[in-house]
């Protein structure tokens, strides 16, 4: 995988830092561009990732650890915390940038659904690890995990016992979290893994801790994999990830390709990034890097191939304009809500297996949606401050510009990293630009980006922008 | 007649921050398909029939078409409808821009065209084409933008966003969003930041930015373009959204039924303004079924060069006028399409030092169609020697008299539709005579109640406001979208006055964010219906 070394014909501009941000965070803003635009592509992707690796989790509420009976005498029933904590994941994906976009990942990866756990305890403590893991080791990752209590409780390893053992999580370890389905591994493997995975099964306090019980545990011999012991749960994961290596390396490769880079596969990279995962003792970080250092992630063909999440929509919008609104807004509650709407619901895919994404998010029923709420974010702005989108189109084109093709154009580009658009739309967007200027205002130069009809025009082209197809991609 | 139009909206700010986000969020989702369009919660509506609105409330009016024609820019009337009972002091006040007496039609003693609209000769002298003189509005206010919107909304208050067509069809199609026409209510070209067809919760017109693109839309049936988008995987994924943005747009190819339902007429030219009016006379003939359209031209901001540039403009115009009449003409419905010109205000009387005209005050409104069963001058014409201090006219007709009159005297509105779209003063019928499709004009009787406004506020739940013109017996039901009734009937006597009651209460009957109606039964017989946002 050569790295990018940015030469005359690929040069590092605007665009390369637009589609960066934009898929390590959540939407690009002007204040990114111009803080990336003299550093080296190595220096950017450094310092996202290492800053996203020393970002510490956020601060534990002070009901992090409460059992059933503090939640039942607490004045609040778990609906408010676990909304108060959906809120706050949504903070933290506005501010954090690539830390909080790996831990979407992740929650999309180990997945739980946060009503099916039903303790909100447990949804804090499974996003405390999907933070404080996000950019750590794959192997620890998976083993500490599965003894999550929202994934004890999800996919009922609480439930497997000792001649009573229960196999949802051994089967989704190897076909959602590690290997893929049916890759490497046989119904054997996961009986036996099973029972080697018992004893997970007793509550300190109801739905409070949940602790290693002797007497639950099968303590018999078991074939995983063709190695036979008297296995337990960290013997089950150092012979997964002594085994299946390869499997992991390229099943875990390829789904962070999917989400960062494309849609469509490319093996060599998939085989590069894999082995430098292995080589790293399945440590992320490196793997990551590497990745987004390379110039496989900066070509062009791989510029605006990713359907927008709901979540990308919203927060990538809302990023990038960085513009005000009214404090009267619970943001959060309503990013919360929209993106549950258009079928994305923080902590509770679909299905085990995760949104899938890409086609899947599209439809009649939520397309009109995605207009409709990118369409709330820009009426919040201009109720709030007409004038900030006068403000952000001279900083975004300079203030002398009167070209409108020009500025339309620029605008276009920074909205949508940058992609080219129908000429009929261009033309659409330009009738829309110039609005109810009349058209004499452009043509005999009384027309200029300080006119006080310049905030409705950005904010018309922008509505219109947001429902051209384009816009959904990234 | 005097219509007494309500004063009061009881539209507070905060109600207005409940409703406003909508306002126009579906710019370019008209006509989408089904209900998918509005997010209520969780619940998947894109099937929902909602049982007794739309077809209570749709076609209750004629065949009748209006074709709103915008002149954007500020049309100087002077030079189009020439006042030559007054030609010296017109003259002396124009020397440079003054169309010469020999080149003006007179249409009687007192007034003329410039010969360069000669086009529409034929149709005065047939009887297919009237003159509203000095139309305009109290303080004129002269930037473009403002008057254009004060047009459009029919107040000068800029907290009102909904435009006068959109008020109506707001009165008219309470279910709208929910229930969207098969047939797009209204066609606008160009105008994007026009308010007129806005609505407080939606925009009621299928709106593209250029007949161009119209074209393409009525060819293809599909508003967006869908070939071409390259083989590579940026260029699948366009076309998978495109394909979705399609599927989901449904009015794209009602037009194209109707676009293919007709053929072209030759005598139209390749110009921008003509290609408006032969589409819209394509969807005419094809029996489109939408009644109202606006067409606009624009570049009337004639500040220097006026007399070539206001030539050409009226030449289009006017040729444009013609061609759209004859193909109907052709194709048997010209008396059924009535269009009618407006322009954001007339210019200034005397002349500015570039050959041009300023930002002026009142002018003429042209109406055209055989439907009009006679030519004629509608009103005085505005005083040239009487002005006000920045030199401009007063008008004799307020512009809202004219919405109000084609509304009530061409599409035979009823009057509480017409109620419900104007603001501002009162108003009156200029009583055009129109006939209403044979029928003798509505009666125009005091009604018990007007207006009507359900405000939601969070803490106090839905609140009705109306105001009663005679002690009458209201039997008030809310229903959901589903056609459902919700919370408890109210049936009760109210005496004339103001009055303001709780209507629901949101927190106890669980309502979920979304669109009601209000259906009130005045004394056992006449309904009132309106649709309000909870959020």
């Amino acid at each position: 995988m050569r790295p990018y070394h940015p030469s005359e014909s690929n040069p590092w501009n605007a665009e390369k830092i637009n589609l960066v941000i934009r898929r390590l965070g959540f939407g690009c803003s002007l204040t990114d561009i111009n803080l990336y635009l003299n550093s080296s592509p190595e220096q950017v992707i450094d310092d996202i990732v290492d800053g996203a690796s020393s970002l510490d989790a956020t601060v534990a509420p002070e009901w992090s650890q409460w059992d059933n009976k503090q939640f039942n005498n607490s004045e609040n029933n778990k609906n408010y915390y676990h909304t108060q904590w959906q809120k706050q994941a949504f903070s933290d994906l506005v501010n954090n940038g690539f830390r909080e976009r790996l831990v979407l990942f992740w929650s999309n990866h180990f997945v739980i659904e946060y009503l099916d756990v039903n303790q909100p305890a447990y949804l804090y403590q499974y996003y405390a690890l999907l933070q404080n893991h996000a950019l750590g080791n794959f192997k620890t990752f998976v083993s500490e995990i599965g003894l999550a209590p929202a994934m004890l409780r999800y996919l009922n390893g609480f439930e497997n016992k000792k001649n009573s053992p229960n196999e949802n999580y051994a089967r989704e370890l190897y076909e959602l979290f590690t290997l893929g389905e049916g890759n490497g591994y046989t119904q054997e493997d996961i009986t036996e893994t099973a029972r080697a995975l018992t004893g997970y099964n007793r509550f300190a306090t109801y739905l409070g801790e949940i602790q290693f019980n002797e007497n639950s545990f099968d303590k018999g011999s078991k074939t995983i994999f063709d190695q036979t012991g008297n296995w337990g749960y960290n013997d089950v994961i150092d012979i997964l990830f002594e085994e299946k290596k390869d499997t992991i390396a390229n099943f875990i490769c390829t789904k962070i390709y999917h989400y960062f880079v494309s849609p469509q596969v490319d093996a060599t990279i998939i085989a590069t990034m894999a082995n430098t995962l292995k080589d790293n003792d399945f440590e992320l970080l490196p793997v990551f890097k590497q990745l987004f250092k390379s110039e496989h992630f900066f070509a062009s063909i791989n510029s605006n191939v990713i359907i927008k999440s709901p979540i990308d929509l919203m927060l990538g919008l809302h990023h990038s304009l960085s513009f005000e609104y009214s404090d009267r807004i619970d943001l959060e509650l309503n990013f919360r809500n929209k993106c549950r709407d258009m079928g994305q619901t923080l902590f509770s895919p679909v299905d085990v297996a995760g949104w899938q994404g890409n086609h899947d998010w599209i439809n009649s029923e939520t397309l009109p949606k995605r207009w409709e709420f990118a369409d709330y974010l820009l009426i919040k702005y201009w109720q709030k401050n007409k004038n900030q989108f006068k403000t952000f189109i001279n900083s975004l084109v300079g203030s002398d510009q009167t070209n409108v093709e020009v500025i339309v154009t620029q605008l276009k580009d920074f909205m949508f990293c940058p992609c080219e658009i129908k000429e009929e739309e261009m033309i659409d967007a330009v009738g829309v630009f110039k609005g109810e200027v009349p058209e004499n205002y452009f043509e005999d130069g009384t027309w200029s980006l300080n006119d006080s009809t310049v905030p409705r025009q950005v904010y018309d082209l922008m509505r219109f922008l947001v429902t051209l197809p384009e816009f959904q991609l990234k | 007649m005097k219509l007494k139009k309500p004063n009061e909206l009881h539209l507070n700010t905060h109600d207005r921050e409940h409703a406003h986000w909508d306002r126009r969020g579906f710019l370019r989702t008209l006509g989408m398909a089904g209900a998918g369009a509005i997010s209520f919660g969780n619940s998947a509506l894109s099937v929902v029939e909602s049982p007794f609105l739309t077809q209570a409330l749709s076609d209750a009016y004629s065949d009748r078409i209006l074709v709103l024609i915008r002149l954007k820019g500020g049309n100087d009337g002077l030079n189009t409808i020439v006042p030559v009972y007054d030609f010296d002091f017109y003259a002396n006040k124009r020397p440079k821009i003054h169309i010469p007496e020999s080149k003006i039609h007179k249409l009687n003693d007192d007034f003329g065209i410039p010969d360069f609209m000669n086009p529409i000769v034929p149709m005065w002298n047939e009887g297919a084409m009237k003159i509203i003189h000095g139309v305009g509005y109290e303080n004129q206010n002269l930037s473009h933008f403002k008057s254009s919107e004060i047009w459009a909304t029919t107040t000068p208050d800029s907290n009102v966003t909904s435009g006068w067509m959109g008020r109506y069809y707001e009165g008219m199609y309470p279910d709208y969003m929910i229930n969207p026409p098969e047939k797009p209510l209204a066609l606008q070209v160009g105008g994007g930041g026009d308010l007129i067809f806005d609505g407080d919760l939606t925009t009621y017109s299928f709106s593209v930015s250029s007949p161009q693109r119209l074209k393409k839309v009525a060819e293809n049936g599909t508003l967006y373009d869908n070939r071409n988008n390259g083989s590579h995987l940026h260029g699948q994924q366009v076309s998978f959204l495109r394909e979705a943005s399609n599927t989901t747009f449904r009015y794209a190819s009602v037009i194209n039924d109707a676009y293919d339902n007709s053929k072209d007429f030759d005598a139209y030219t390749k110009d921008n303004f003509d290609l408006q009016m032969n589409l819209v006379a394509r969807f005419i003939k094809g029996g489109l079924g939408t009644k109202v359209y606006m067409v606009t031209l624009g570049g009337f901001d004639t500040h220097a060069n006026q007399p070539n540039r206001h030539q050409t403009l009226m030449s289009r115009l006017t040729r444009a006028i013609e061609t759209f009449y004859d193909d109907l003409g052709a194709f048997g419905m010209a008396d059924k399409v009535l269009s009618m010109t407006f322009s954001e205000f007339g210019r200034r009387v005397a002349e500015n030092g570039s050959s041009g005209t300023d930002h002026g005050s009142a002018a003429p409104v042209m109406l055209f169609g055989p439907g009009l069963n006679g030519n004629g001058f509608i009103a005085k014409h505005p005083n040239l020697r009487s002005l006000n201090k920045k030199g401009n006219m007063s008008n004799s007709i307020d512009f809202r008299s004219v919405y109000a009159s084609v509304l009530t005297d061409w599409l035979c509105s009823d009057v509480n539709d017409v109620n419900h779209s104007m603001m501002g003063p009162d108003y009156d019928l200029l009583g055009l005579g129109l006939g209403c499709n044979g029928t003798e004009k509505l009666p125009l009787t005091d009604d018990a109640i007007l207006p009507l406004h359900a405000a939601v506020k969070n803490d106090l739940g839905v609140r009705l406001y109306l105001s009663v013109k005679k002690s009458s017996t209201f039997e008030i039901d809310v229903f959901d979208i589903l056609g459902r009734k919700v919370g408890t009937q109210i049936n009760t006597r109210l005496d004339s006055g103001q009055h303001n009651f709780p209507l629901l209460d949101v927190e106890k009957n669980r309502l979920a964010p979304g669109q009601y109606f209000y259906k009130i039964k005045v004394n056992g017989n006449k309904t009132y219906s309106k649709s309000f946002l909870v959020r």
